[in-house]
């Protein structure tokens, strides 16, 4: 077997290992840049302690039935870390718990997490290449220098292969777990290939075909025990809520979970299933959604400037088309929804043509662009929108720093038409939360105009309004409240005092392309939140 | 935003706490707001306020009129049970066993109704501070690891790196 061959799947594997690392930690811990950080420094000190131990290990007698050992032991380890995702991360994110709550241990929990789960795997990973290219060296063909650049040339092709593997065929196709067992598998079988052709000593009395026996035995009891423990694991829903449908998708894991029966049927496409995370939500009729549900502030710009014809929205984070639907049953009689949704995960929209009522292909009235980025989409568009909403989250707490920043505002009121509005859905624990505060800025910077925030009743989300050539209508004033239709109660309660509060147009914004905080501030936000009291 | 309502209620005479609530109930928070700020008896006024702030679904003012009514030692024990159910809504345990403790601490006696809802916040309480100890456990836990871990991990680099192999390579 080329030895080089060995040093390419190790590469593999370490990538696999820490690419699909975050995405096993995600429906605990998200996928934050805090959660990336910590996965990949525990797999880099662990890959270099690996190092040091397979310089110490090649010296040895026999490098090739190290290699096979260590090898084995890699595949074991990488086939059981789906099986142990979920006990190892409850050990430091008890469930039951919100996301402030779960705010400042997420970080700690994540690191302590991946030094549990990833640290053993990378560490036997890391002892790999010098075995490999000791035993190369020492096949006679190669001087050290060459031995170590052909090995570390398979290595990083094979990272390589494991990088783009992992991200675009792997996961989505095969998922977490067949992925995990699959790179362990393939490591346990090359290394029983070398522990079988090793010249490993028999003693006396024993057949020579035993210790071999005994490694392929062990080593299929470790394969066939990680497969039975990783399928045991399903997906936990909470009691009377049905799983529709659940997939791995290139960005998330998500699912589609139904509740209720009949009318009160109530469906939710959740991501990364953690801490009360949805991304869209469904009723059978369309129109306002019970209180509490942010979605129904963005309703309201319809009935400030009520006119008959078409009325344009732009959605920024479409998800499975939530917004059209709550929009589309609260206008204005003499209104009509035009609108275009940009959604970055196209799985999520075909997730939503199935199970949320997404309209399909072909309207011209409901135009999804899927696979795009909402600041790269905004460039392309060309029409002028009475409406653009902004509800674009990643790792289920974190606003995209590139649709947060004075520029995307400035790009995104060019796209309005005449006196429209934009709307953005911010996650935020009071009005002086600091993510608010920094947003409400930059878009006041960015629209020249001041911006409204109204904290949306029963929830931890606040809405903010700012219009291109005027302001919205004041909560204390007559105009805010509509007189007749659905959305008095919700605007009735917005307009209390103490519900709102205006930004003025800074100096400068706080948030732009070149200096963007906003994950920090969503720390300190979550931070702020836990340290509230009597 | 003041609706003609209340406006002719300021001039008609006093609105109760009770008109207040039923303004909310209909959905007219600003006008509720308004007749509750015309009740003259504190404690009722309080009452009305921070009915209507829960009806809007702005449980951190109500909680913030619950305490303010506290403070100034014009509570009630209706507006501590409402004052707990907030907290709880709100996941604050220190904020709902404040009010519930002073609940339970009332001399006169409690009606059966205020009672049986102080008991299941009670309950709900637990749970919440149950799981918040949890919380707390794991975070030890975690902090544990993450030190012992990487101090585990720096020594054998360390000691690896910085100490002679003194076995034989194979010739």
């Amino acid at each position: 077997m080329p030895l080089v061959l060995v040093a390419f799947a190790a590469g593999a594997a370490t990538m696999t290992v820490e690419l699909a690392a975050v995405r096993l930690l995600a429906p605990w811990y998200g996928t934050s840049s805090a959660v990336w950080t910590n996965v990949i420094g525990v797999v880099l000190g662990a890959l270099s302690l690996g190092y040091l131990v397979g310089a110490r290990a090649s010296t040895r007698r026999d490098p090739r039935r190290w290699l096979g050992f260590a090898l084995v032991a890699a595949g074991a380890t990488c086939a059981w870390l789906p099986a142990l995702a979920r006990p190892c991360a409850r050990l430091f994110l008890p469930d039951g718990l919100t996301l402030e709550e779960a705010g400042p241990a997420l970080a700690l929990g994540s690191f302590a997490s991946a030094l549990l789960l990833f640290a053993p795997s990378a560490f036997l990973l890391g002892t790999i290449a010098p075995l490999v290219a000791e035993c190369v060296q020492r096949g006679g063909d190669a001087s050290a220098g060459a031995a170590t650049g052909r090995v570390l040339a398979a290595s990083t092709v094979g990272s390589l292969a494991g990088t783009f593997g992992t991200t675009y065929v792997f996961v989505p196709l095969a998922g977490l777990s067949a992925t995990y067992l699959g790179a362990g598998a393939l490591l346990v079988l090359l290394g029983l290939a070398f522990l079988l052709r090793s010249a490993a000593r028999v003693p006396a009395g024993v057949p020579a075909g035993v210790p071999a026996g005994v490694a392929a035995g062990v080593a299929c009891a470790i394969v066939v025990g990680a497969v039975a423990f990783a399928r045991l694991e399903p997906p936990t829903i909470q009691a009377g809520e049905t799983l529709l449908e659940r997939r791995e998708t290139r960005y998330q894991s998500a699912r589609v979970v139904e509740s209720g029966v009949g009318d009160s049927r109530f469906r939710r496409l959740e991501v990364n299933e953690s801490l009360g995370s949805f991304q869209s939500v469904w009723q059978p009729a369309t129109g306002l959604l019970p209180e509490g549900q942010y979605y129904n502030a963005f309703a309201l710009p319809a009935w400030w400037q009520p006119r008959a014809g078409p009325w344009r929205v732009l959605v920024l984070g479409l998800g499975a088309g939530t917004v059209w639907r709550v929009i589309e049953g609260a206008l204005p009689s003499d209104m009509e929804l035009e609108t275009t949704g940009v959604e970055i995960d196209p799985d999520v929209v075909e997730l939503g043509r199935r199970w949320l009522d997404l309209p399909g292909p072909g309207r011209a009235d409901r135009v999804v662009v899927a696979g795009v980025d909402g600041r790269a989409a905004l460039h392309h568009v060309s029409r002028r929108f009475d409406l653009v909403v902004l509800d674009a989250y990643q790792n289920q707490m974190e606003i995209p720093p590139q649709l947060a920043s004075v520029e995307f505002f400035e790009q995104a009121a060019q796209s309005l038409a005449t006196d429209g509005t934009m709307a953005v859905n911010v996650g935020a624990f009071g009005l002086e939360d600091p993510v608010l505060e920094a947003l409400a800025s930059t878009m006041a910077r960015g629209f020249r105009q001041r911006v409204l925030a109204v904290r949306v009743p029963f929830s931890r989300n606040v809405a903010l309004f700012a219009r291109l050539d005027s302001e919205p209508p004041d909560p204390r004033g007559s105009d805010f409240v509509p007189s007749s239709g659905p959305l008095v109660r919700l605007a009735s309660a917005m307009a209390i005092d103490g519900s709102s509060r205006w930004f003025d147009v800074p100096d400068r914004a706080p948030l732009t392309d070149d200096r963007n905080p906003i994950e920090s501030l969503q720390r300190a936000s979550v931070e702020r939140a836990t340290r509230s009291g009597p | 935003m003041i609706s003609a309502f209340a406006l002719a209620c300021a001039f008609v005479g006093p609105p109760d706490r009770d008109r207040a609530i039923e303004l909310a109930r209909e959905g007219r928070f600003t006008d509720a707001l308004f007749a509750a700020e015309l009740e003259p008896d504190p404690a009722r006024r309080a009452e009305a306020l921070l009915y209507t702030r829960l009806h809007a679904g702005d449980l951190d003012g109500a909680l913030r009129v619950a305490r303010a009514a506290r403070l100034a030692g014009h509570s009630s024990a209706w507006l501590e049970e409402r004052e707990a159910y907030a907290a709880l809504s709100v996941r604050d345990a220190v904020w709902a066993r404040t009010a519930l403790d002073a609940l339970a601490a009332r001399p006169e006696g409690l009606g059966v109704d205020l009672a049986a809802a102080g008991a299941r916040w009670r309950v709900e309480l637990d749970a919440l501070a149950s799981t918040l100890a949890d919380r707390d456990r794991a975070a030890t836990r975690a902090r544990t690891v993450t030190i012992l871990g990487t101090l585990a991990l720096s020594a054998a680099a360390l000691a690896l790196a910085f100490t002679r192999d003194r076995a034989r390579p194979s010739p």
